[in-house]
Parts: C-alpha cells; structure tokens; sequence
C-alpha cells in the first residue's frame, strides 16, 4: 500500500471513531431516558422540573418572589398534588420536607407524556428566575434574543 | 479495484475531506470535555482615572453585561447601578456571589445550582487571583451562573474574577499556558476533561471542603462564605 493510501485509511479509521464517539451519546438524551415510567426518580438529574430546596434556598429574593409567583397557579395543574396554598408552600421554601414532598409529587407526575406541557412549563418558570440574576454579555443576551423570537409564534398560537 | 484507483488519483481530495470533516467533529467535544469559554466582570478602577464611569468602562459594562464601580456597586448595561453588599463580585443567577476561577455558569437544564464540575487537570496549578493573591486550584468549579449562550451538557462558561481573556495575569485566558486556557470553545484538549459531583451526593460536601480549603489557604477567607451558603443548604 502506497503512503497516501495508508494515511487514507488511518485518517478514516480516527474520523469514524470520532464519529462513534458523538453519536454513543447526543446532548439531551440523557433527560429524556430518566423518563421511563417505573425507574426510581433522581432528582438530582435532568430534566429539572422545579427547583430543589437547596437550589431555591440559596436564590436572591426577587427570584423566589417571580418563582413562587409563577410556580403557585401551575401547581394546581398537577394531579394527586392537594391544593397548594400560598401561605404553604411559602413555608415549604423554609423546610426542606414539606418542599420535598412537593418536588416528589410533581416528578411523579412529570413521569407521564401526558403531562408534558404542563411539566415544561414548570421548568421554564425555574429557568426564568434564574435568568434574572444570569450573566448578560453581548453573546448571552444575542442568545436570549434568538430563543426569544424562536418562542414568540409559539405562543401566539 | 476501481475504487483503488479512483482513492489513487483523487487522494489528496479524499484527505482534504477527511480533515475538514475531522475538524468539524472536534469542534463539537465529545460529552465529558468541557466546551469552555470565560467572561469577567470589568472594574472601573482599571478603565478610569476619575471617579465616574469613562467611555472605555462603558463599552466593556455594554460588552460584559455589567462592571464593578467604586463602593461596592454594579453598574448594569441598562444602566442600572445595584448595591452589592458584602459581595466583592457580582451576584451569579444561582443567587451566590461569584468567585473567580472557581464559580462557572452552566446550562440548568443539565445542571442544578450547586452542582460541582471536576476536573483533575485543574488540580494544583497556581491561579493568580485579581486581589492580588495566589490560589492552589482544587480541581473543582461550582455550578452558580447560567448565561443564554451557554447550552449544551458540556458547554462552561468559566468566571475570571476582573480578569478579562485577553490580560496577561488570566491564568485562563488567551496568553495562559496551553494546559490551562479555557478561552476556545471549539478547543477539545484533554486538559478540559471533566466529570460531575451533584449537589448532595456523597462526594458532595468533601469536594466543597476541598474548595473551602484552597480559599482560606490563599488568605480568600471572605469568598469561602459563597460556598459556604451552597453547602449549607439549610435542611
């Protein structure tokens, strides 16, 4: 075999184990396989439905104000979840086991396709109280511009 | 045997494709290296004599998102000026105050607050620090930022503190030694291997003691309060 051919095949040999490698394992795949009905649920892993305890304790006020906010009137929309009151679940963001009990029936309930939308939601609203105190340079808020024009024929529909 | 001949004759063609596409690829990481970039938070001491904002500061404030003016204050690009308090930085989305070449931002469909970045490579290299002192790296990052641009489960955004890519005393930065640069993104070099300790899990509060540790050893003691209010979580 002449040079140029052996640096062919070795150059096409390391281009398809680089292939292999970024296909073994697409960005998102791993949200969506904690989704089977029937495993035990991690929170610790994605997808994030809603904040945990410690994520929310460690939050500027202004974000709990616009989470709980927006989180309350969404939660109602969540089955085998009792009616959450205002008053409770402000008392939940100061104890972690009334906060967990609710956390666990809404990933309970986001384990169902059905409850897709509802469950996207939720977690948008934890990405919006993130974003108010998120980092701002040029790229990231040309980003928020993108994704925001992407989202707004959604909406209108 | 045709295909021989025609690998024989287009060689150099079949090569040049290869390598583009390889180049292609190699841009993308594979899932446990990081696709790294940094940002900073501009100081206004180090743009302007006086005491108010100089046209140099705001262009850096309009480009970073904000910057640190006299008396502990945050000057928005909207033009806003907050109160930071005790926080010698700037209050990441986490709702920690940042500190640098340690806190990171992240995307938080893939990561909650709190979560740690490991990465071995890190692990005892000498960090110049903006304040002036030097800081054994522990080989952790914590997940306390998010920003609109960084997507993706391996995609970091690491915070240098005052320090923006270009300065010569960022040991992140474009003139940093090789193996510690995190200024490309499309740069897939071993060194920016990592893996993920998250918040709570057993290695959890010894990898947050780590950190604690190499702040109070470089004379930080001050910044060590952020990773204390994370690992505190108040159960």
């Amino acid at each position: 075999m002449k040079l140029p051919s052996l640096v062919l095949v070795i150059a096409l040999a390391f281009s398809l184990t680089s292939f292999a490698e970024e296909v073994a394992a697409p960005p998102g795949a791993a949200a969506k396989d904690k989704e089977a009905p029937g495993e035990q649920i991690d929170m610790s892993e994605p997808p994030y439905w809603m904040f945990s305890y410690e994520e929310f304790h460690d939050l500027q006020q202004m974000q709990k104000d616009l989470y709980m906010e927006k989180l309350l009137p969404n939660l109602a929309k969540v089955p085998r979840l009792d009616p959450v009151s205002k008053k409770e679940l402000e008392d939940a963001g100061e104890w972690f086991q009334s906060w967990n009990r609710i956390q666990r029936k809404v990933y309970e309930a986001c384990q169902d396709k059905e409850m897709l939308v509802t469950c996207e939601e939720l977690s948008d609203i934890r990405l919006e109280a993130l974003d108010m105190l998120s980092n701002k340079k040029l790229e990231n808020r040309k980003a928020d511009e993108i994704e925001a024009k992407s989202k707004k024929p959604k909406k209108s529909k | 045997m045709l295909l021989y001949s025609g690998m024989k004759t287009n060689w150099k063609l079949f090569i040049a494709i290869i390598v583009f596409s390889e180049i292609g690829y190699s841009s993308m990481c594979s899932n446990n290296v990081a696709r790294s970039s940094t940002y900073f938070i501009p100081k206004m001491s180090d743009y302007c004599s006086g005491s108010t904002p100089c046209p140099k500061f705001r262009r850096q404030v309009r480009m970073q998102g904000s910057g640190i003016m006299p008396g502990n204050k945050l000057l928005t690009y909207t033009g806003k000026k907050l109160k930071m308090g005790s926080c010698g930085t700037a209050f990441g989305a986490s709702g920690a105050c940042l500190i640098p070449f340690i806190s990171v931002a992240a995307d938080p469909r893939y990561y909650r607050m709190g979560d740690i970045i490991q990465m071995p490579s890190m692990k005892g290299k000498v960090i110049q620090l903006p304040n002036g002192r030097a800081m054994v790296h522990p080989g952790y990052f914590v997940v306390q930022d998010t920003g609109g641009a960084i997507k993706g489960r391996n995609r970091f955004d690491f915070f240098t503190g005052t320090y923006g890519a270009n300065s010569l005393a960022n040991s992140f930065g474009t003139r940093a030694q090789a193996d510690m640069r995190m200024t490309d993104v499309n740069d897939c070099d071993p060194h920016k291997g990592f893996t993920v300790v998250r918040r709570g899990s057993g290695n959890y509060q010894n990898s947050l003691l780590a950190i604690e540790d190499s702040l109070r050893n470089s004379g930080n003691s001050r910044m060590v309060a952020s990773v204390e209010k994370t690992a505190g979580g108040a159960r």
